[in-house]
């Protein structure tokens, strides 16, 4: 039975749609897997201060309501792990030649080039997570990224014959799948597929952590969501 | 309260004529009677401790501990009979059930959740941990006063770190 997307709602313009998520778990009890998508975001978050630069019914902006209850708070990189499989798995269906990346620890990448984000807030009562709202940034249609010159779009790297609406239905198909997964209890395989799809792995690489730019190479991430990497010679696992 | 202060404590009592003694900073309490309390016909003390407080456990004597091995640890001079109590008010402590990034306030912008002397119910969110840039909003389980507040804003937390102490009723 699907859960993510059971229950939609569209918004032709919002603040944020996390923010709408938040305030309908505050005043009601959402169905788990609503999802709220909008055409255009006036205050939508992008990484620390950034925002995201969006244009009106261009991208996919949505986010989703989720209570994970087989998830405890220390392993809640899991959100973020399916997530982005999730997206990969879609991307690749859409440009299958392309070098699809998880660029550690929630940025979606296409070769060296930045195509959306995931931004997970939790609400955590001791161990558990009460409910999690995650939101999804991806650049479908836009073609001007002002500012943002790393930012690349969907229809930049393809000829996109198919509409918005479409494109996110089947985004949020495959969320769903991999989110059933995941309550099923595939922790393994999902971290292994991440793992192989993360920028950088088995490369020497740069990368931005709570130390700092670290240089090594990547190797993997550990269950708790942090970078494993080899530098000069030591493994070691950084967080963000 | 630091070590140091709590010798120094102890040394101006010392060297005064009092004979009790009782203070309150936050959640710490402190009481110390001295000689000449039991001087006036009071019962022989017993040290007791309702929590573990090791900084003062290795420096108060214990009744029939010699007084130079108090004043050699505590580096104060002696004081015979001396019984410290740490009264345990109805205070809990809201512990951070991840390892993350504490923030007081949702945005740098925006004011505090909560600040001491703040009411806070069950269900109150009191602080943002983050770890991989998953934001995980605390929600208290208890209601009371927040009287502590532990930690830095901005600053990496552990596992089961005591963030806040809370005044239950």
């Amino acid at each position: 039975m699907q859960i993510i997307g059971s229950h939609r709602i569209y918004l032709e313009s919002i603040n944020s749609t996390s923010t709408f998520a938040q305030e309908l778990l505050s005043k009601s009890n959402p169905n788990e897997g609503t999802v709220i998508s909008a055409g255009y975001q006036t205050s939508g978050k992008g990484q620390g201060s950034n925002k995201w630069q969006s244009e009106a019914d261009k991208n996919i902006l949505l986010s989703f309501i989720l209570y994970p209850k087989f998830l405890k708070a220390s392993k809640q990189f899991y959100l973020s792990i399916f997530v982005a499989n999730a997206i990969v798995n879609w991307l690749d269906k859409i440009i299958p030649e392309q070098p699809v990346r998880i660029k550690w620890p929630n940025d979606i990448y296409v070769g060296h080039q930045k195509l959306g984000g995931i931004l997970i807030q939790n609400t955590l009562k001791a161990d558990a997570i009460e409910h999690a709202v995650i939101g999804i940034g991806l650049n479908v249609m836009q073609q001007q990224f002002g500012e943002l010159s790393n930012a690349v779009s969907l229809s930049m790297l393809t000829p996109l014959d198919q509409t918005l609406a479409k494109l996110t239905d089947d985004l949020i198909l495959q969320l769903d799948h991999y989110y059933r997964m995941l309550a099923n209890g595939n922790f393994a395989w999902q971290k292994s597929a991440f793992e192989q799809r993360m920028l950088h792995l088995g490369e020497k690489a740069s990368v931005s952590t709570s130390e700092g730019m670290v240089e090594g190479i990547v190797l993997g991430i550990g269950e708790d969501g942090k970078i494993v990497m080899n530098v000069d010679g030591v493994v070691r696992k950084l967080g963000h | 309260m630091k070590q140091n202060e709590l010798q120094e404590i102890i040394k101006l009592i010392d060297a005064s004529n009092v004979a009790e003694f009782k203070m309150k900073q936050g959640d710490f309490e402190l009481q110390i009677r001295t000689k000449d309390y039991y001087k006036a016909g009071k019962s022989i003390p017993v040290f007791q401790s309702s929590q573990p407080v090791p900084a003062i456990n290795e420096i108060i004597p214990s009744p029939s501990s010699p007084p130079s091995v108090a004043a050699a640890t505590a580096g104060a001079t002696a004081i015979e009979a001396t019984e410290i109590q740490t009264v345990k008010s109805n205070l809990t402590e809201i512990k951070s059930p991840i390892v993350g990034t504490f923030y007081r306030s949702p945005s740098p912008d925006k004011p505090a959740f909560v600040k001491v002397g703040d009411t806070i119910e069950a269900g109150s969110i009191v602080c943002i941990v983050e770890a991989m840039k998953l934001f995980n909003e605390i929600e208290s389980e208890i209601s009371g006063k927040i009287v502590e507040i532990l930690v830095e804003d901005a600053t990496p937390v552990e596992y089961d770190q005591v963030l806040f102490r809370v005044e239950t009723k």
